[in-house]
């Protein structure tokens, strides 16, 4: 029911954006740099234990084409190696696809979103045993930005998200969740 | 002690007022404040994340080159039954960095250095025993600024850093962890 509440929403939103008048650019291809500030994402931190939050940082390297189209290739990483304890590397990528609407100073955008994360775990104590979990999260992005100037930009999106997280190992653990994501970013751009 | 943290702000104000006078024409001096992911932070024996907001010091020494001192700093006291701990993390750094202006917005990259000084006296141990630590921060960083008034800025640093993450002093726990983290700051600065 939640779903299909924000399912019409974002519909109504892409046709009543449709109509709108777009501010037509003459630029091919405008790349830049975001820095993500967003709620902390529940994690595996260690494979073993429990399901921990943790506070992570994504770097975002959006290319705009021709004022109509937004890819959004995004990454992340952390490793902590607790010398004769644990060690559990993160990465995290991801891309987003979205429709772009210009208005002046403000772009307004929306699309499909897909990310992976894999961990990958050591507890020494357990015979050195190495664990690889995966996670992906798909969903829908509504976001806008707003241009301080040609290479300078703020902007949120909230995202609609489903994780499915899969424990290939001897757990046999399958958790799946969906969930609103607000993520705050500024943005440095190429000229 | 009051007095000697009054003396140490009255320099601050005093340098942040006079420094344009005080130094060569491109030098520039500010005050922000940012915001940021929860630190990790190893602090009980175990990893907590902790929210720490840093104040910059942003000092354009000469036209092209920007120093930024950079200070935190956190206390807590936990009380469980009789049971009762406190610990304070004090936080500092520095960054130099190459800045690169385009119209309003700088663009600035180098290395960064901090300490983060751990400290955990218990009433239980005698007085002279305060457990400590301290940890190291390695890190190179790109940032962007833009300034939305004369004397305003917006920003973001994209961090790499690299923790050595240290055992505590009289504990016997020999474990030492590293830790890598791609990481993202945002900075709300004030410029003189």
């Amino acid at each position: 029911m939640k779903t299909c509440f924000f399912l019409t929403i974002y519909i109504f939103l892409l046709i009543s954006l449709s109509f709108a008048e777009k501010n037509e650019s003459k630029k091919l291809f405008k790349f830049g740099i975001s820095a993500t500030l967003e709620k902390s994402s529940d994690i595996y931190t260690d494979g073993f234990h429990s399901y921990t939050n943790i506070g992570f940082s994504k770097i975002l390297l959006p290319v705009i084409f021709k004022s109509l189209i937004k890819i959004v290739p995004e990454i992340g990483y952390r490793n902590r190696d607790s010398k004769e304890m644990s060690e559990y590397t993160l990465w995290q990528i991801g891309i987003g696809i979205f429709y772009f609407y210009q208005f002046n100073d403000i772009n307004i955008y929306s699309g499909p979103r897909i990310g992976f994360e894999k961990l990958k775990s050591t507890l020494f104590s357990t015979d050195d045993e190495m664990l690889t979990n995966n996670f992906i999260n798909y969903g829908l992005t509504i976001g806008s930005e707003y241009f301080f100037s040609e290479n300078f930009s703020i902007g949120s999106e909230l995202q609609i998200n489903k994780y499915i997280f899969n424990d290939t190992n001897s757990f046999e653990i399958e958790i799946s969740h969906l969930s609103l994501v607000p993520v705050l970013y500024l943005s440095f751009y190429l000229k | 002690m009051h007095l000697k943290k009054m003396y140490i702000l009255l320099i601050i104000l005093l340098l942040l007022i006079e420094g344009k006078k005080m130094f060569a024409q491109d030098f520039g001096i500010g005050l922000g404040l940012t915001l940021e992911h929860p630190q990790e932070i190893n602090y009980e024996r175990m990893s907590r994340n902790l929210k720490i907001h840093k104040v910059y010091l942003p000092i354009t020494v000469i036209s092209k080159i920007r120093a930024i001192p950079e200070i935190a700093y956190w206390n807590a006291k936990y009380s469980f039954e009789d049971d009762i701990s406190k610990y304070s993390v004090l936080h500092l750094g520095l960054g130099i960095y190459y800045l690169i202006p385009i119209e309003k917005t700088n663009v600035y990259f180098g290395p960064r250095i901090a300490i983060i000084d751990i400290k955990n006296p218990s009433e239980d141990r005698p007085p002279h025993i305060i457990t400590s630590k301290t940890d190291w921060i390695f890190g190179a960083t790109m940032g962007a600024e833009y300034k939305i008034l004369k004397n305003l800025s917006v920003g973001f640093e994209i961090q790499y850093n690299y923790y050595e993450i240290n055992p505590w002093t009289d504990f016997g726990y020999e474990e030492r962890t590293v830790q890598r983290a791609l990481e993202t700051v945002f900075v709300i600065a004030f410029h003189l």
